[in-house]
């Protein structure tokens, strides 16, 4: 029969396994957790957008392409200030998640993962119907000089495909992608809520 | 004192306390290594934002205890193996010091999640006031806490000793 002083020292006594030299490869390697994947998928789309403007800008005013309209100008400078706000905007998130600090007690660390899940939240809900509006306004208003003097067939086929594409990627592709990071979001704040109900006073 | 030689110091003082609370959680020698590991990713990526306020023990207990919750929640473990059974056909005179301190990791990984974490800390003798600051519970509950955990962890220990 062992009581809790003898069960101490054979702890205190025990050396699990031999101590490994540290291996700063594999430290270094990034790690596959959950704040580190949504914060590389921001980053890397906020990135994307960024790349985008610059690309637009380029096509538009320093290749060959030859578009003289006025409203087509305005077009572009309306798609490149939405893109680039939104650009800011997911580079902001991203730096919200960086803030996220999982070294503190599970309180506290619960309590910044609901900070940020309450401020995407809000985010989402004005900002997708705006983005998706100024973007489709711009777009429309650039269609007009490309589309002009085209056979009908052309127009009709390209508003199909071009319409079809904006409300699969509204409606389902971008529902689809926020629902996974909501998902990410709960598991987090739902493993921490499984802890910290654990840790109260019994 | 460079990052680098830094975290090869904190890697040397406290892999093999972090490695024991790992066992203290799993009772898997090679899942408390992965968890040892991921445990020092996060210190690595993390050493920036180390402000003092905590010693760096407290700190990296508290990073590796965070990775094994967080562990355990995701896979919703429970402990069953065969080694278990093996371990208690044993007879007494025939179980080594190293097979007695296999059951002990073994039983304190039947303890309930965040009582892991509190045992492993009374065992390697850290004091109240850091558990309390690890665990983010007051020191009046730890005290409750720990008196009820150490008994449980007494008598798991000793029901298999019996067998």
């Amino acid at each position: 029969m062992k009581d809790f002083d003898a069960i101490k020292d054979l702890w205190q006594q025990s050396k699990p396994a031999e101590q490994k030299a540290v291996d700063m490869q594999a430290i270094t390697r990034q790690s596959k957790d959950t704040r580190t994947k949504l914060f590389r998928q921001l980053l890397f789309g906020g990135i994307i957008l960024f790349f985008t403007v610059v690309f637009i800008t380029w096509m538009m005013y320093f290749s060959t392409m030859k578009l003289t309209w006025f409203v087509t100008h305005i077009a572009i400078w309306i798609i490149n200030t939405t893109v680039l706000l939104q650009s800011i905007l997911t580079l902001f998130t991203a730096y919200k998640v960086s803030l996220v600090d999982d070294t503190l007690p599970p309180a506290q660390h619960l309590q910044q993962w609901e900070e940020y899940y309450a401020f995407r939240k809000k985010q989402i809900q004005w900002n997708k119907p705006l983005y998706f509006f100024f973007l489709n306004l711009g777009m429309g208003l650039y269609f007009l000089e490309v589309v002009h003097g085209r056979p009908i067939g052309y127009i009709i086929t390209l508003i199909v495909v071009y319409c079809g594409w904006m409300l699969y990627a509204y409606f389902i592709l971008g529902r689809r992608i926020l629902a996974k990071e909501e998902k990410r979001l709960k598991g987090i704040m739902d493993e921490l809520k499984g802890i910290e109900e654990q840790l109260k006073t019994e | 004192m460079r990052q680098e030689e830094q975290f090869t110091e904190l890697y040397n003082q406290y892999a093999s306390g972090i490695r024991k609370l790992c066992l203290g959680y799993t009772g898997d020698a090679m899942l408390a290594e992965d968890l040892l590991q991921e445990s020092f990713v996060k210190v690595w990526k993390n050493m920036d934002k180390f402000r003092g306020d905590a010693a760096w023990s407290t700190w990296i207990y508290r990073i590796a205890a965070n990775t094994c919750l967080t562990h355990l929640r995701k896979k919703n473990e429970q402990f069953v193996d065969a080694d278990e059974e093996r371990l208690a056909m044993i007879p007494d005179d025939e179980r080594n010091k190293e097979q007695e301190v296999q059951l002990l990791y073994k039983c304190i990984s039947k303890l309930a999640e965040t009582d892991r974490l509190i045992i492993t800390l009374v065992l390697e003798d850290k004091p109240y006031e850091e558990i309390a600051e690890i665990t983010g519970i007051t020191e009046n509950n730890l005290r409750v806490k720990i008196h009820r955990i150490k008994k449980q962890l007494s008598e798991i220990y000793n029901s298999y000793e019996r067998l």
